[in-house]
């Protein structure tokens, strides 16, 4: 595949300020951070003809939502909902419906408050109802057996794992948002609470209330804008599925969206300047800096023990927003807040301690649902210039 | 069942018989001979409907392995749970809940299904002797 000049760019975008909202409903946060990240864009909501919203696991339709919204000019609508990826998906669906002629502005728009739920979410029996009647699989202890296999396989150990949330905080101490904005020591990691062996309490992500939008605009409209874009360069998606039996835990899905993504962005992994990747659990991180190419299978530890996320001395800084490990993880999905911080990167505007210099390209990884059984694979790759 | 479709209520009904017998509830296509699971009434490997169970050919080994000290929703005051995928010979992997009585399951360790004792699932897979 050749790469060709990219044909949109997210123009607009907005993070929800608060971690914890305790007035108004779910569709209040969407309209305001859609309204927020429109407005980053110098557009309104007459001019969105394209909706991208996954809500129906919250119980609002994209239909409700866009009539809450008032996006009465729709010509295109897409609800792909593959968990804690769907965003990043759907930027490429956009992306893809804006060559097609299919839109002009697309809206994609997330949000949520687990803090204020009664009750945890139901787990997702669904389609595997029959395994599951056995076997009590929690979110944590599913990545809990991708890390022990991962330390069996590769020689990974707790320190290096430990050192995934370590670097995040070291960026969310700049992040005065962030639900924990301050450093943790390695040692914080390793004497937190054991919840399922070899994963603490300090190798989770946050949960948070909260959300994020973009709007992703073709070529020509981002010109008329005058704002600084960040280019959607190349995409990718795929499902890793327990395929009958035969899944691999060491793989993530990126071994195949990333080598997509770059083929269409026309760059290669030694090319990204920074990367928001996935941090569910620290060692989300590690399969995905392996899936994607940024090293070879099994030496993530080694790279992340030497420091390769920290923004102030790397090669590729990692979520330098704190990512979810620190900063935020609204509605238990990630890959909304992990595609603004690539955002800010791109147009210059995160956090002067964490910036990178001459950010020219940054890929997002998103790995929704779960690693252990079904996980759904995204890859964009976002450019400060068109080609 | 052989030439007939099966049922998703014969296969939940086949499904129980195998668990109650203590049975590894691993199925195979007898259209192409894929082995797989999770069960289903079709095969993912090649779509058709004719879908038994089978013994595997040979013993399992424990392929990841964890201990999750909050099951049962995040249960702070529950007892910790074994859970991790074992491997067939047939080259599939199976979710099933562990017990090794040391209170740590092995990666590697060959491993057998026992009946669950009181508050355990109905089958439990124990390291064999010397394992
Ligand atoms: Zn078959």
């Amino acid at each position: 595949m050749s790469a060709r000049s990219a044909v949109a760019g997210i123009v607009g975008a907005y993070e929800h300020p608060e971690r914890r909202i305790p007035e108004g409903t779910v569709a209040d946060i969407i309209a305001d951070v859609s309204l927020g990240a429109l407005a980053d864009a110098g557009l309104g909501i007459e001019d969105v003809d394209g909706f991208f919203f996954a809500g129906v696991h919250q119980g609002l339709s994209l239909v409700a939502m866009a009539d809450h919204l008032g996006l009465d000019r729709l010509t295109h609508v897409d609800s792909t909902d593959v968990g804690g990826a769907s965003v990043v998906s759907q930027i490429g669906h956009a992306a893809e419906a804006i060559a097609a002629g299919s839109c002009r502005v697309a809206l994609v728009a997330m949000g949520g408050r687990p803090l204020q739920a009664a009750a945890r979410p139901p787990g997702g029996a669904e389609a595997g109802a029959r395994y599951q009647q056995d076997v009590d699989l929690s979110q944590i202890a599913g990545y809990a057996l991708v890390a022990q296999r991962h330390m069996y396989e590769h020689g990974t150990t707790r320190e290096q794992l430990a050192q995934v949330k370590v670097a995040a905080s070291l960026h969310a101490q700049h992040n005065p948002r962030a639900r924990l904005p301050y450093a943790v020591t390695l040692e914080e990691v390793l004497d937190s609470p054991l919840i399922s062996d070899p994963l603490r309490r300090l190798d989770c992500c946050v949960t948070t209330d909260g959300g994020g939008a973009v709007v992703v605009a073709a070529r020509d409209v981002v010109e008329q804008s005058g704002r600084r874009a960040a280019w959607v360069r190349g995409w990718s998606e795929s499902l890793r599925t327990m395929s009958g039996g035969r899944l691999d835990l060491m793989r993530n899905g990126a071994d195949r969206t990333g080598p997509a993504a770059f083929a269409r962005a026309g760059i290669g992994p030694d090319d990204v300047d920074y990367a928001s990747l996935y941090d569910s659990f620290t060692i989300t991180v590690l399969l995905a800096l392996e899936n994607l190419g940024f090293c070879e299978p099994g030496a993530s530890g080694p790279l992340v023990e030497s420091g390769e996320l920290l923004a102030a001395r790397s090669r590729l800084p990692v979520n330098t927003d704190g990512g979810g490990l620190c900063n935020n993880h609204p509605d238990r999905r990630g890959g909304m807040a992990r595609t603004l911080e690539a955002v800010r990167q791109i147009r210059g505007d995160a956090h002067p301690e964490v910036q990178v210099a001459d950010c020219d390209h940054a890929v997002v990884h998103g790995t929704g649902h779960s690693l252990a059984t079904n996980a759904s694979a995204a890859t964009l790759v976002l450019g400060r210039e068109a080609s | 069942m052989t030439d007939e479709r099966i049922t998703p209520a014969q296969l939940d009904a086949a499904l129980e018989a195998e668990l109650e017998a203590g049975r590894i509830p691993l199925m195979r296509c007898e259209a192409c001979g894929a082995a797989f699971w999770h069960p289903r009434a079709h095969c993912p490997g090649c779509g058709a409907r004719r879908v038994a169970f089978f013994a595997p050919s040979g013993p399992a080994r424990v392929y990841a392995a964890t201990v999750n000290r909050r099951p049962r929703g995040g249960d702070r005051d529950a007892a910790p749970v074994q859970v991790g995928y074992v491997e067939f010979p047939e080259g599939v992997r199976m979710l099933v809940t562990l017990g090794f009585p040391d209170g740590a399951p092995r990666i590697g360790a060959e491993v057998a299904p026992e009946a669950g004792g009181p508050g355990e699932p109905r089958l439990v897979f124990r390291p064999v002797a010397g394992d």
